[in-house]
């Protein structure tokens, strides 16, 4: 797994609801090495790993295609795998608004 | 009684010039046909030299016939008068949206018209000579020798402009990193409006009002902005694009100094942004000196009356602060470039990430702000997850993401609802749509010419139905895949009324969005009898109805990424919540759809 450098950077949380200054932090890595051949089993093993763990699987892609979406309970990280361009697999999550400090500012 | 042979042998050399000059003008007129596309003057001269060309037939035929009833009045027989009529096929190419045009076949049609501009005038000279040397009216040929005239007088006028082009359109127009094919690629606009210029109808003045902006005249960029403000003429930016590449160095260099130039769409997209950062320096310097003033004068005179004034100069500083914040590059990103802003009113800004003029794939986002420039920040932030996403999945292709906040949403809470805002909403999204349209004929009279870029529109809240607007202005020309998510309504019935083709029309779930509040506008777009197609977000009722739609690694936001790349194949789609069958029939590997 290779992480990818710019999935480091904390977005602005951009929830209607939310204060402006709470961010979400987010992780990604493309799952380097693997033959595309193994791309539809690897989908199945996330999958069934997801739900082991009791999160919710929210879209999947048609049949053929590895994509997955989540969404983590109890505390609601985005997850995905997803094939991109160049027959990469990459996982990322990433966080609800948080405040960047752990908590609300003074 | 006179002898029919004379006449007949007349005829016969009559029919001779008609054998080789009735499809002089056949080749320019199907290059012209094949081209007219473009738009501009193209269409008109195309429609010019068919009527030449039907004159030059008919003109021959008349001759012919008038030749073979003399040769029947001296008692010959009647000559076959061949038909002299060629078909030429109107079927015009489907172009796509940023195809340019092959500078040889403008070539090709130039060294054409030249050739019968020098051997016309001897044929309708000769013709002329058969007829009156037999007591018939010379007219046919004389009609021949205007033809002539004016095949010359397009011929130069066309070669002058070609010759122009050629030398000032440099080859990157080709896309790079690919062989070179012979031959250089135009913009079809610069074909419609300096190429074909003479040809092409001008009802605002554009040309005037250019001639007089390259002079440095002010007041005509204002005029030019006050044209383009009203998206009427869809050719306006092409035709900005045309004039750019004929001014010099030193003439392009004080444009860029010229107050509110940048904001002409049609400009190269660099220029735009320099010009427009020169602007906003310029604003920040008056406004600071204003500012001064007014501080000076309230401590001096202690009216009270006087601080509304120093409120506003203070607010539009407080903008320029806010946009050259929002304009620091972000790691991992491209260079902001600032294509539009205005800090007066509720402000505007326009800020791409990406080059537009070159990116294969283009994406405008169009929010539906009611707080103006104040919350830019949040629509920048939008852009650059869309710009991460869709280049996660473009591979080899680049993206361009455009923040669009163009117009002035009414600063009303959308929480309430009140019959009076959906108005007030409507109409500011009707004068929205007009600047929409504008700023997208704009993106493509700039981008280098491409047979496969492509054009995404995606119309957020209240910004769908500014798109809505815009995309009924400019029916088959908006974008290739419009997405509308958390929409009120577009202001049409159905997805085909936008003048994109329905399969091209994408919906989110409007979900628990509050903006359904407001009133809708139009037909629900979420409604199957809309005819759009589902773009899934991945939110239903159990879930956080609030999470942003651009939470990265989203179902919504991969599959906007997915819509902008074409891989319509690769978006995702709901889960079945009961995943029981799986588990008795586990050899059903693969998740069905619901």
């Amino acid at each position: 797994m290779e992480l990818i450098e710019s999935s480091l950077a904390p977005h602005a949380c951009l929830n209607d609801d939310q204060p402006d200054d709470k961010v979400v932090i987010g992780r990604a890595y493309w799952l380097r090495d693997v033959p595309t051949s193994e791309n539809m089993s690897i989908s199945q093993q996330v999958r069934a790993h997801w739900e082991a763990a009791g999160h919710r699987i929210v879209a999947v892609g048609r049949p053929g295609n590895p994509d997955l979406s989540g969404e983590s309970r109890p505390d609601g990280f985005t997850l995905t795998l997803t094939w991109a361009e160049g027959d990469n697999l990459y996982l990322g999550a990433a966080s609800p608004c948080v405040w960047p400090d752990g908590r609300p500012p003074e | 009684m006179a002898d029919h042979r004379a006449a007949l042998a007349a005829y016969e050399r009559a029919a001779a010039l008609a054998a080789g000059h009735h499809t002089d003008l056949d080749p320019a007129t199907r290059l012209m046909h094949a081209h007219a596309w473009v738009g501009g003057g193209a269409p008109a001269f195309a429609d010019a030299l068919s009527r030449h060309r039907s004159a030059l037939q008919s003109s021959l035929a008349g001759a012919l016939h008038a030749l073979a009833l003399l040769v029947v009045r001296h008692g010959g027989p009647a000559p076959a008068v061949p038909a002299l009529t060629t078909p030429v096929t109107t079927l015009a190419p489907a172009a796509g949206r940023f195809q340019g045009i092959d500078a040889d076949a403008m070539t090709a049609l130039v060294a054409s018209l030249g050739r019968v501009a020098h051997t016309l005038p001897v044929a309708g000279a000769r013709l002329a000579a058969e007829l009156s040397g037999h007591g018939l009216s010379a007219e046919p040929g004389h009609a021949l020798g205007r033809i002539a005239t004016w095949t010359a007088a397009q011929s130069d006028d066309l070669r002058r402009r070609l010759h122009r082009i050629r030398e000032t359109v440099p080859s990157r127009s080709l896309p790079s990193g690919l062989s070179l094919p012979p031959g250089l690629l135009l913009p079809s606009g610069l074909a419609a409006y300096g190429l074909f210029g003479a040809h092409a109808a001008d009802p605002a003045g554009a040309e005037r009002l250019l001639a007089r902006a390259g002079a440095g005249d002010e007041e005509a960029v204002t005029r030019l902005l006050a044209v383009q403000e009203g998206g009427a003429d869809g050719g306006l930016a092409a035709r900005v694009a045309a004039w750019w590449t004929t001014l010099s160095a030193g003439t392009r260099e004080r444009l860029t100094a010229l107050p509110r130039f940048g904001l002409l769409n049609g400009l190269p997209a660099a220029t735009r942004d320099r010009a427009n950062r020169h602007w906003l320096a310029e604003q920040r310097t008056r406004l600071e000196r204003e500012l001064e003033t007014a501080t000076a004068d309230l401590g001096r005179l202690a009216d009270p009356g006087l601080l509304g004034g120093w409120e506003r100069i203070a607010a539009r500083l407080r903008r320029i602060d806010l946009i050259e914040a929002d304009l620091r590059p972000v790691p991992g990103h491209p260079e902001p470039l600032l294509l539009a802003f205005d800090v007066t009113g509720q402000g505007r800004l326009v800020v791409s990430w990406g080059d537009p003029d070159t990116a294969d794939i283009t994406v405008t986002s169009v929010s539906g702000l009611t707080s103006g420039l104040d919350a830019a920040h949040g629509d920048l932030e939008r852009s650059r997850a869309l710009w991460q996403q869709a280049s996660y999945y473009s591979g080899d292709r680049t993206i361009a993401s455009i923040t669009w906040l163009g117009y002035n949403a009414p600063q009303l809470d959308p929480g309430l609802m009140d019959p009076a805002k959906s108005v007030a909403f409507a109409s500011a999204a009707a004068a929205g749509g007009k600047a929409l349209a504008s700023f997208n004929d704009g993106l493509h009279a700039a981008h280098r010419p491409s047979g496969t870029a492509r054009a995404v529109v995606i119309g957020h809240s209240y910004g769908s139905l500014t798109t809505g607007r815009a995309a009924v202005l400019r029916p088959g020309r908006f974008a290739d895949d419009v997405i509308l998510i958390g929409s009120p309504g577009v202001g049409v019935d159905h997805a085909r009324q936008l003048g994109v083709r329905a399969e091209h029309v994408w919906v989110g779930e409007a979900g628990n969005d509050p903006v359904a509040a407001l009133g809708r506008f139009g037909a629900d777009p979420g409604d199957a009898s809309f005819g759009g197609r589902h773009m899934p977000v991945g939110r239903e009722v159990f879930t956080s109805a609030h999470s942003s739609y651009w939470q990265p690694y989203s179902t919504s936001l991969q599959n906007m990424g997915r819509i902008i790349n074409g891989q319509y194949d690769k978006i995702v789609h709901p889960a079945p919540l009961n995943t029981q069958p799986q588990l008795l029939m586990p050899e059903l590997g693969n998740p069905t759809e619901r």
